[in-house]
């Protein structure tokens, strides 16, 4: 009973890191395609794609493509349940998952966005408008 | 002792949390559903309406005696939302959600009267206006 204990013990040892790895993979998706992936100010893919990004920082996303408004969230990291595990082994193990990142899970784990046209409409007084969009500083 | 036992199963899954979500400093409308205003009072159009990004916060309130007392309190969103709004280049916020769920800690409160967490999750629309909407009402607050 005992050394199945211990045993249970050392395969769930920084569980969250076996598990999940310090990246998550991340898919983004756009309509129209082909829309530019800016992770932190950085392009990192053009969609449809499919990106790692580290567990253990939240990540300010642009989605830009020209002719159309850009989209701009953040991804937010929460505790993952995995670290649970981490109880078998009296916590020691907890600090590698820390301290990798692994004990984290980023949400949303997918981004699947219509961007919208810069178009000109006619409302109903007849008369035609042009929305312009200036592009948002990203900051660095 | 069986009464502690009797107390404590009927007192498991009492904790959890409480806490309000305000934003009075907010330079920009807020709003729970898809409506927006000008300043003559039309609701714009979904023309005049572009989602621009997502408004996202996370906070974890606590409380404790079954929520009666909240060391929380106030949630003051206003410095998020400004900020959120300003580098989305955005207008106002459509859609205001408020998502609530178990916070890891739970699994070691087992009655009500230790302290408890929860995990809120508040996401939005950020709308960037154009045309006449432009003039948004800056007066339609409707954060509860």
């Amino acid at each position: 009973m005992r050394a199945t204990i211990v045993l249970a013990g050392l395969l769930l040892s920084a569980c969250a890191t076996i598990i999940n790895g310090p990246r998550q993979e991340v898919d983004f998706r756009t309509a129209p395609a082909g829309a530019s992936v800016l992770a932190d100010g950085k392009e990192i893919c053009k969609t449809p794609c499919t990106a790692k990004l580290t567990r253990s920082d939240e990540h300010v996303i642009d989605l830009q493509i020209s002719g159309y408004y850009p989209y701009h969230l953040t991804m937010r990291n929460h505790g993952s349940n995995w670290i649970l595990g981490d109880i078998f082994t009296g916590l020691a193990f907890m600090f590698v998952d820390l301290a990798t990142g692994s004990c984290w899970y980023l949400t949303p784990e997918q981004v699947d966005r219509t961007l919208e046209p810069l178009m000109a409409h006619a409302p109903d007084d007849g008369r035609v408008r042009v929305g312009v969009a200036l592009q948002p500083e990203i900051p660095r | 002792m069986k009464a502690a036992l009797v107390l404590a199963a009927i007192s498991l899954g009492c904790g959890g949390a409480r806490s309000w979500i305000i934003a009075p400093r907010a330079e920009v409308p807020i709003s729970m559903s898809d409506g927006l205003r000008a300043v003559d009072g039309h609701l714009l159009v979904p023309q005049e309406k572009h989602v621009v990004g997502e408004f996202s916060l996370d906070y974890k309130p606590w409380s404790m005696l079954f929520r009666l007392i909240s060391f929380t309190g106030d949630k003051d969103i206003s410095d998020e939302v400004n900020k959120q709004v300003k580098v989305a280049g955005g207008d106002a916020i459509n859609n205001l959600q408020v998502f609530s769920g178990n916070c890891t800690w739970n699994v070691f409160t087992l009655v009500g009267v230790l302290p408890d967490c929860a995990n809120v999750s508040i996401r939005g629309d950020i709308i960037k206006v154009s045309g006449n909407g432009r003039r948004v009402e800056q007066a339609q607050r409707e954060v509860n």
